[in-house]
């Protein structure tokens, strides 16, 4: 049972997490790295789906070009 | 018996023979006259004499063999039947009576056109409207005449599937009058007339044209109660029946095109509508089409706020991120030291003897803890 993809907005939720888990004083070395690492992931995720949206938001421009 | 040829017969007897001898020398005779002495008795006998420089002759009729009004002095030509009558003396017996002379004819026209003025046949409140184009057309005309083959022409040219019903009249003469009301009575007594009813005949001398001036033909095309058209082929005169008809025509063709539209034109027509249809559908829909297009830009231009603002968004968490990137401060000369795996922050969790890992940006190595040396605070 595979889980639902998860939205933009999943994503991002878990960037702030991750982000604000980063700036507390007393996380350690190997729980940064570890953050860090899903932090990167989460950007890479993101950055996909926002050029998935511009791509489709492209497609369906010309799907529905001007009739002007 | 007495040599005498002579015959001897009563008063009676005269009268009889004397009608009789009159009847084969004369059975109807047409007399030219000036009117004078004419009377009307009980709305029905009519009396007048007709009379020249030196005679004078007395006739007899009914109301409804008068063309219209007539007046005093007025030329007639009548046509009628002589006779002795047993108590009255000689007359004529009315058959026919027409004005005579174009003076005469005008004057009688104008007489009737005062009465049936006077009587509201010329309204225009009476005139109603013709269908156009009409499917059926009652005609009436001769056959013969030019103006049936001018009529007939211009209206097919113009326009197709008319049908036209025809009454065959002769148009002018004696019966024309006669022929021309029962036409018009008979179309009108049918159960399905012709939507429209149409009197026509081209041009004459004012006496041929003189029948579609009587009251007899004027009040039978303002009685139809399908609506009429009347053309008759003259220039200077309008006739009567034109008058009270609820349409008049110039001529025959000119009939035919007051009827029907010119199919070209129709056609023309409809071009030119279903053009000024699109011009006015389609200015009415530019207004809603750069609205529609204002809404599409708005639309595009939020997506692509959006977008643009997560892009800025990410790449300020990546820089973020960046920052908190541990290996950046190892590459700034920082380093972590691990004891059994663990990173140590305190030298409390040290003593000598231990082995401890360090990590470095390139690389680890291990070393052997010789002396703590606690940072007084």
């Amino acid at each position: 049972m595979s889980k639902a993809k998860p939205t933009y907005q999943d994503l991002k939720s878990e960037l702030d997490t991750v982000l604000d888990d980063l700036q507390q004083d007393d996380i350690d070395v190997d729980q940064t790295l570890i953050k860090y690492k899903r932090g990167l992931e989460l950007i890479d995720q993101l950055s996909t789906q926002l050029k998935n949206a511009q791509n489709t938001i492209t497609e369906l421009q010309a799907k529905f070009p001007s009739k002007s | 018996m007495p040599e005498s040829a002579e015959v001897e017969v009563t008063v009676s007897e005269f009268v009889a023979l004397f009608n009789q001898t009159l009847e084969y020398a004369y059975p109807n005779i047409t007399i030219i006259g000036e009117l004078t002495n004419f009377r009307v008795s009980k709305n029905r006998w009519v009396y007048f004499d007709l009379k020249d420089e030196d005679a004078s002759i007395k006739f007899f009729g009914v109301v409804y063999q008068l063309p219209g009004p007539l007046e005093e002095g007025m030329m007639l030509k009548v046509r009628g039947q002589p006779r002795l009558h047993s108590l009255y003396g000689f007359s004529v017996n009315i058959l026919n009576v027409q004005p005579a002379g174009e003076g005469s004819i005008r004057k009688a026209a104008d007489l009737l056109k005062a009465k049936l003025h006077k009587e509201g046949l010329f309204d225009e409140s009476r005139k109603r409207p013709l269908p156009y184009p009409p499917s059926r057309i009652g005609l009436i005309t001769s056959r013969q005449s030019a103006a049936y083959a001018d009529f007939v022409k211009v209206l097919g040219a113009r326009w197709s599937g008319v049908e036209v019903q025809m009454i065959d009249v002769q148009v002018q003469g004696e019966v024309a009058t006669e022929q021309i009301v029962a036409a018009l009575e008979q179309f009108n007594a049918l159960a399905d007339p012709p939507e429209v009813l149409v009197l026509i005949r081209g041009g004459g001398s004012q006496e041929d044209l003189a029948t579609f001036s009587t009251e007899q033909v004027t009040r039978a095309v303002a009685a139809s109660r399908v609506p009429t058209l009347v053309a008759i082929g003259h220039e200077i005169d309008v006739a009567l029946a034109e008058l009270v008809a609820d349409r008049h025509a110039s001529t025959p063709s000119n009939a035919a095109e007051l009827l029907v539209p010119d199919r070209r034109h129709a056609l023309q027509e409809v071009n030119d509508n279903s053009r000024l249809l699109s011009q006015l559908a389609e200015r009415g829909l530019r207004g809603h089409r750069v609205n529609l297009d204002q809404r599409r830009d708005e639309l595009l231009q939020s997506v692509q706020n959006t977008m643009q603002h997560s892009k800025i968004e990410l790449v300020n968490i990546q820089k973020l991120l960046e920052a908190l990137n541990p290996n950046a401060v190892l590459r700034r000369g920082y380093a972590i030291v691990r004891y059994e795996g663990e990173a140590i922050r305190s030298t409390k969790k040290l003593k000598p003897g231990d082995i401890v890992e360090t990590q470095l940006a390139d690389g680890r190595f291990k070393s052997e803890v010789d002396k703590l040396i606690p940072e007084k605070s």
